[in-house]
Order: C-alpha cells, then sequence, then structure tokens
C-alpha cells in the first residue's frame, strides 16, 4: 500500500474543503483500522483497479455529512435526505476527479464513488491487506478517509 | 451696282404697321411681363447656383486640406511609432502603408508587396512548422469572426517568437511580438493589422538576469557547502572531478567502447552523488544532464554519436567552469580558515564529525524529498577513519539507496505494522585488523526476485532454467552493468550505483559484505583493513 496511491486522495480532500466548502482541514495520524467495518453512518466508496486494487472509503458521521452540503448548495438541510446524500455524492465524485488526475501516470480505473448510508452496511475490503484510517478534522465536524489497496508486484 | 442698289438690296423689309387695340395691349403687356419675371427668376436661380457651386468648392479644399493634414499625421505617425506597423489582405500581402520602424525591426525596405510568410520565414523548408502555424492563424482571423479576442489571443502564434534575420550574409537573431487586429469595412474584415514589438533586448536582460541569479545562488550556494564541510573536503572533491573530466576530454574518441562508457558514466554518477552530499544542487543537475547525454548513445547511430560526443564535451566545459569558481571560492575560504586557526577561533579537525553531521542533514533533504520520514542513527565508536575521503562516496551511496529503495514511504510501513518513521543507523566501530562501517536500514529488504527478472531482461543472467543462488544475484547487484542500464531508467539516482561502492572498496583493499532479510531490512558492511595500504587512483 503505497503513498503515492494514498497521497492524490488526501491532497484532493484537503483542496475539495478548501475550493468548495471553504474550510479548512487538519489530519491526524493514520492508524490501522483493526475494526474496518464500523465506519460512520454514511460512508463513499471509490474502487480502484490496476496497478494497486482495493478501496478509499470516506466515512461521515450524520451531522457532517448534513453541514457539508447545506455548505456546498447554500441550503439548510436538517435531515439526511435523498438531496443531502445526493450531495455528498457530487463531492466525493469532484474529489475523485481531483484525484485522478494525480494518477494519471499509473494504469488505474477509478469508479463512480457510490453512497452508502446506515448501519448494518459491510464494505468489501481486499483481502490480507489492512485497513489504514486518515481521521480528518474540520469546523463542520470529523471524517475519515479509510484506505485499503493491494499493490501489484 | 449702285450704292442705291445695293442699298435697297440690305434695306430692311417695310414696316407692317399693326393697329392695337386696348386688349391687346394689355395681353401683350402681361406676356411681357411674364417674361420679365421669368428672367428675373432665372437669374436668381443662377446666382444661387454660383454660389453653391463657390460653397462646394470652398468645402472640397477644406476635406484636401484636412485629408492632407491627415496624410502628413498619418505619416507622422507612421514614421515616427516604434512598433511596426502593417496591414495584410487576404492574401497575406503586405499594404503600401506600413510604419517607417518595420525597416528598422527587420532590417529591410522591401517590404510592401512581400508575402508576410516570406517576409518573416524566407527560409520554406527549415520554417515549415512556424509558416504553416502562422499562414493557419491568418486564416482563421479572416474566417472565424464570432470567435472571442481571449480565444485568438491565446492561439497567437507569434508570442515572444525567435525570428532569424539574414542580412548580408549574417545571421541576426530578434525575438518579436506580435498583435494582430481585424480591420473591418462595414461587416466584412477587409485587412489584418500587425504590430511587431521588438522584444529581444528585453528577453535577452531576462535571460541574462536569470543567468545571473542563478550564479548568484550557485556562490551562495558553494560558499555555504564549502563553510558546512571544510576546504580540504572539497579539495579532494575537485581533484577527483578534475581528472575524471581530463579522461573524458582525453578518451573522447574511444567512447565506442562499452565498458569506458561504463566506466564514466559510473564516475560521472559518483560525482552527482557526491554534489548532491555537498548540496552542490547545480553541480548535481549539470552531472545529472551529462548523464542524460551519455545515455542517448546510440550504436547504430553515428552522426548521433558524433554530436553526442560534441555535447558531452561542451557539457564537461560547462561543468569544469563551474568547479573552477568553486575552486576559487575554496581557495578564499581555506585562507581565511587558515587565518581563524591562527587565531583559535575555527578549528579544521574533527573531519569525520563533519561529515556525520552532513549526512544526517542529507538524509533529511533526501527524506522530505522523497515524502518518507527517516531518521539517521549514529553509533559512533572511533574518533577517525582512515582514507575517509575515499570512503565518503561509498557511503553516500549506500545510505541514498537506503533512502531511496530501502525505506517504504509511511503508509506502507503502516501497513506492514512498522514504525511510521524509517531508521537507518550509521555503525562505525573497529576490530582487531579492520575499521568497520556498518550500514543498515529496517526497510523492504532485498527483494531476489525482482533482482532475478530485472537481470534476465537485462539478459545478464543466460540460462533462466538454472537456480541462482542469493549471492550471485548479490553479485550481479554489485555489477557495473546492472547498475549502469538499470540507472537509465530510474529517476531517483538512476539505480543502485552498487558498483561505485565495490570499485571504491577495491582500491581501499577492502570488504563490502551485504546482509538482507525481505521485509525487514538491510545491512550493508565495509571492512576496511587497518594497515592496507590504499592503492593510487590513476589520473
Amino acid at each position: 500500500m503505497k503513498a503515492v496511491f494514498i497521497n492524490p486522495f488526501l491532497n484532493a480532500s484537503i483542496n475539495l474543503f478548501k475550493t468548495f466548502l471553504d474550510v479548512k482541514l487538519t489530519n491526524k495520524n493514520p492508524y490501522i483500522n483493526k475494526d474496518a467495518q464500523n465506519l460512520h453512518e454514511i460512508s463513499a466508496i471509490i474502487g480502484l483497479a490496476g496497478d494497486t486494487k482495493g478501496a478509499v472509503v470516506l466515512s461521515f458521521e450524520r451531522e457532517t455529512a448534513i453541514k457539508m452540503v447545506s455548505r456546498f448548495s447554500k441550503k439548510n438541510y436538517f435531515a439526511l435526505t435523498r438531496e443531502v446524500i445526493d450531495g455528498v455524492g457530487e463531492l466525493v465524485n469532484i474529489l475523485a476527479g481531483n484525484a485522478k488526475k494525480d494518477l494519471l501516470d499509473f494504469k488505474l480505473t477509478i469508479s463512480l464513488p457510490g453512497v452508502i448510508t446506515g448501519s448494518k452496511y459491510k464494505i468489501n475490503w481486499p483481502k490480507d491487506v489492512p485497513v489504514i484510517t486518515i481521521p480528518f478534522e474540520s469546523e463542520l465536524g470529523d471524517f475519515t478517509v479509510n484506505v485499503s489497496l493491494k499493490d501489484k508486484d | 451696282m449702285t450704292l442705291n442698289e445695293v442699298l435697297s438690296l440690305h434695306s430692311p423689309p417695310a414696316v407692317k404697321e399693326y393697329t392695337l387695340n386696348h386688349d391687346d395691349f394689355k395681353k401683350l403687356f402681361w406676356k411681357y411681363k411674364g417674361l420679365l419675371l421669368d428672367l428675373q427668376r432665372n437669374n436668381v436661380f443662377w446666382s444661387a447656383t454660383n454660389e453653391n457651386l463657390k460653397t462646394a468648392y470652398e468645402k472640397l479644399d477644406i476635406q484636401e486640406q484636412e485629408l492632407e493634414r491627415a496624410y502628413n499625421l498619418n505619416k507622422k505617425y507612421l514614421d515616427n511609432i516604434t512598433e511596426g506597423l502593417l496591414l495584410i489582405d487576404k492574401n497575406l500581402i503586405i499594404l503600401d502603408q506600413y510604419s517607417k520602424y518595420m525597416s528598422r525591426l527587420f532590417l529591410t525596405d522591401k517590404i510592401k508587396g512581400c508575402n508576410i510568410l516570406d517576409f518573416l520565414y524566407p527560409d520554406k523548408k527549415v520554417f515549415q512548422k512556424e509558416r504553416k502555424e502562422l499562414g493557419k492563424y491568418i486564416a482563421i482571423l479572416f474566417s472565424k469572426t464570432l470567435a472571442s479576442p481571449e480565444i485568438i489571443q491565446e492561439i497567437n502564434p507569434m508570442v515572444d517568437k525567435t525570428i532569424f534575420i539574414k542580412r548580408n550574409n549574417k545571421t541576426i537573431e530578434k525575438v518579436v511580438n506580435a498583435k494582430f487586429i481585424r480591420i473591418y469595412n462595414k461587416e466584412v474584415i477587409e485587412h489584418i493589422m500587425i504590430i511587431f514589438e521588438d522584444k529581444t533586448r528585453e528577453i535577452h536582460m531576462k535571460k541574462q538576469l536569470e543567468k545571473e541569479k542563478s550564479k548568484y545562488k550557485a556562490e551562495i550556494e558553494s560558499i555555504l557547502a564549502i563553510l558546512r564541510s571544510g576546504p580540504d573536503a572539497f579539495f579532494d572533491f575537485i581533484n577527483e572531478s578534475s581528472s575524471i573530466f581530463e579522461n573524458i576530454k582525453q578518451h573522447i574518441n574511444e567512447l565506442e567502447d562499452i565498458k569506458l562508457r561504463n566506466e564514466f558514466f559510473r564516475q560521472i554518477h559518483s560525482l552527482k552523488g557526491t554534489a548532491k552530499y555537498f548540496e552542490l544542487n547545480h553541480i548535481a543537475q549539470l552531472a545529472h544532464a551529462l548523464e542524460d547525454i551519455f545515455s542517448e548513445w546510440d550504436k547504430e547511430d553515428t552522426i548521433k554519436i558524433k554530436s553526442i560526443k560534441e555535447k558531452i564535451l561542451k557539457m564537461v566545459d560547462h561543468i569544469w567552469n563551474e568547479f573552477r569558481t568553486i575552486d576559487k571560492t575554496n581557495t578564499r575560504l581555506l585562507k581565511f580558515y587558515e587565518r581563524a586557526a591562527l587565531h583559535g577561533s575555527c578549528s579544521r579537525d574533527g573531519k569525520l564529525d563533519n561529515f556525520i553531521v552532513s549526512l544526517k542533514r542529507m538524509t533529511e533533504n533526501l527524506s522530505k524529498e522523497q515524502g518518507k520520514e527517516i531518521q539517521l542513527s549514529i553509533k559512533k565508536e572511533i574518533d577517525k577513519l582512515p582514507c575517509l575521503n575515499k570512503l565518503k562516496n561509498p557511503i553516500i551511496q549506500i545510505l541514498r539507496n537506503a533512502i531511496y529503495h530501502g525505506i517504504e514511504d509511511s503508509f506502507e510501513r503502516l501497513s506492514l505494522s512498522k514504525k511510521q518513521k524509517g531508521n537507518i543507523i550509521l555503525h562505525l566501530f573497529k576490530t582487531d585488523n579492520d575499521y568497520v562501517i556498518e550500514i543498515s536500514d529496517d526497510g523492504r529488504g532485498i527483494n531476489f526476485d525482482t533482482i532475478q527478472k530485472k537481470a534476465m531482461d537485462k539478459h545478464l543472467i543466460r540460462n533462466c532454467d538454472k537456480i541462482i543462488s542469493k549471492e550471485e544475484l548479490i553479485q550481479i547487484l554489485f555489477s557495473p552493468n546492472f547498475s549502469s542500464t538499470d540507472m537509465v531508467s530510474q529517476l531517483s539516482g538512476r539505480g543502485y550505483g552498487l558498483d561505485i561502492v565495490k570499485s571504491s572498496m577495491c582500491e581501499l583493499h577492502g570488504k563490502v559484505s551485504v546482509a538482507t532479510r525481505e521485509r525487514k531490512g538491510t545491512k550493508f558492511i565495509l571492512k576496511i583493513p587497518e594497515t592496507g595500504k590504499v592503492k593510487k587512483r590513476v589520473k
């Protein structure tokens, strides 16, 4: 699991919050997530295949997602509506697009992000590789970027 | 004929007498009166027409004067403007009126009636691309009327363009900027106005400034480097480099020999490593450029080889000039050191300590460059190391390898349950017979499968079925062919460069051994005999 594949997603997250939401992100130390199925209520999954294979999952708490989308669409949302979920999808879509620009040197297919909600979903993480979680803090709330990638030898 | 007869011939006919009554007289009176009025009216008309004509003539006169004034003004403008201004038609032909500055800018009076492409790029073969580009652009200007001015400006091919003007067997280089303006007649674009601006001086000054800046930067870099490592270390570096350059110059016609070429490549690579260690980035960049020239070598293409040799010599001279500047600075600083030493304020001792400090700094810089977190720990059990200057290069190479290839990035380390910060240990100690330098890292270790695959790709191993021992693969790792062929494709440090270590150790009658475990790390052990004599390097 190499930084060259992970950093583009972290940089794109910071840029997305800065450019589209005018929010400064601070990241905390990454760690190995031993309980990687236990994510927040809203998760956006970006699948990768090619030189590396696996997933990047951005996971938001309900409050964070609502605040993010409210700020993004300049409307006030108070509940996790369909619009909010679509808004998260749109934001993560922009993020994946930006990350893709930094990954052009590699043979990689990046899937369209899908958003899932609830407390019982299961992510199909790649086998034999751990999940690294990078926590982010912002004035809109906290969220995590979870990565598990199996690099091609 | 009598007079009377003559007179009778010319005498008027006899007057007929009319008797007019009152009514007839009245009619006649009014008829005459009407005629008189008509006559008067005609008279007024003619005098008015005359007046009109006069005014028209006056107006024409004024207009002519105005036109003349405008022409003179235009001429003054065209004569004095410090921009090359001209008009071209749809056939790209330059019209009659253009600014006098055009002649000064392009050093010719043959302007009107020329095709603009022939005027700017007379050599059709050499400037085929430029001609096509400009022709296409002008065609767009005439046809694509809806394109926005911003887009039109963005695709303008004449921005800071270098053109070559041949006059009297001399070629003069000029940098020009051209603005293109559409001239409309009603709604049709009739002409294009081109305004040329001479940027030669400005661009030249800019380049000069850049040159001065980088020269200044290089000088500061050299002074700082010398201050950090002390002038003595530099003398060795300068002397060694000088012998490399002299050798290359002497043997330039023998470069067809691949062994010699590889040897030079290795030496330049080593020079680059040392420059990087001293933080002489400008020298490292030049050495890298020289490596690039070497790797362009194509044995099939004799014309290319000739040009490569010329490029090599040019680059060698260029680098050597830089070294001469460093040498001068070094000599000046050495005097300062000596004076300072006399006053007891500065010491030239402690070379090993200086070297270790600079290794730490190098590790810090290189790991930052690689986006890695690496700590260099030093275990020093000796105060001096014999032949330190000859050992510096191999130590630097091994350390660079550990940073570039050994230690994984922080995410990779995390996923392997290793500490995020990589660790390299430099252990210096002495046994009964040897001085020992151990450089160990907790990185990914040597991947023998990868080496075997690479060696096969490079045809260094012929028999694929044969089981190759790890010892043999290590030998391959140290062979010049392995490094030099790999080097070309590698961006960071161009590969392993371990043959540099091997040759340096041979020279010192030393030994080098490697211990490695996959995912755990690698240890390089250099042993130099205490009493061993060092072979003199052949210059």
